[in-house]
């Protein structure tokens, strides 16, 4: 093979894989979004006055709803990165949460002050819908930043 | 320099790379990145795991058949090899590759 071709070679395979990675989120939104809500759920049946059965009864249906997130997450995925390249994205991934958990504590800390019933629940909806929000965004740009990672090793 | 004939076919190629980026990718997500039709797919893909490279899981999602790739520790091992190959080749002629520049015109003189 003359260098010219080998050069070529190397560039379809850098560009195959770019398009790979990039062409599908990180995660998908709706499993972000299905993990607030039972977090919001778990929330919501842990305030004060909810009678025990109650605590039981979503405690379970709560679990089985966590349970379906990561059975239809596992079965539906088209593709997932490979291992060599997850360190990149979970400092990203970890921040994202970090600052999310970090509103809704403040949120739950400033309602609890108020004394707004269902203060806790109040902050992780809030959650969720940041994470709705921000979710696809942090979830392609960490795509991109596996694709550039794997640019650098071609 | 003697490259692998079992991954020098640009198809398969294309498919080998695409499943080193990947832990394990779906048949459709395969046909469509690479732009291919099911019947080449199945063919090099068949190929591939014959070569022992790649390794073919079949499974259902609901009532819908599905079919997974992904890279054997041999298949990854060849890709590694392949691209090694490949760079000492460029290296050696002076020659690199930009990343922004595609594949058609990816060549410009080092230094």
């Amino acid at each position: 093979m003359d260098p010219e071709e080998a050069a070529r070679s190397l560039a379809t395979i850098r560009n195959t894989q770019v398009r790979t990675l990039e062409s599908e989120p990180w995660f998908p939104t709706w499993y972000t979004v299905g993990v607030g809500v039972v977090v919001t759920g778990v929330q919501f049946v842990t305030e004060p006055g909810t009678s025990t059965p109650v605590i039981v009864g979503a405690s379970v249906l709560l679990t089985a709803a966590l349970g379906a997130l990561v059975g239809t997450l596992v079965r539906t995925r088209r593709v997932q990165a490979h291992k060599s390249l997850i360190p990149a994205a979970l400092a990203t991934f970890l921040a994202w949460m970090f600052v999310l958990v970090g509103v809704c504590l403040v949120i739950a800390f400033r309602l609890d002050a108020l004394e707004v019933a269902y203060g806790r629940t109040w902050a992780a909806l809030t959650m969720t819908a940041l994470m709705a929000v921000t979710g696809p965004f942090v979830s392609r740009w960490i795509a991109r930043q596996m694709a550039r990672k794997i640019e650098k090793t071609v | 320099m003697d490259l692998d004939p079992v991954i020098h076919a640009p198809t398969r190629l294309q498919i080998v790379s695409l499943l080193a980026a990947a832990h394990e990718a779906e048949f459709a997500f395969v046909r469509d990145t690479l732009g291919i039709s099911d019947s080449v797919l199945s063919k090099q893909g068949s190929a591939l795991e014959a070569a022992g490279y790649v390794r073919v899981r079949k499974g259902h999602v609901g009532k819908r058949p599905k079919t997974w790739f992904r890279l054997t520790d041999d298949g990854r091992a060849a890709f590694t090899a392949y691209v090694a190959a490949l760079q000492a080749i460029v290296s050696s002629s002076g020659l690199t590759v930009l990343p922004e520049e595609a594949a058609g015109t990816s060549r410009s003189p080092r230094g």
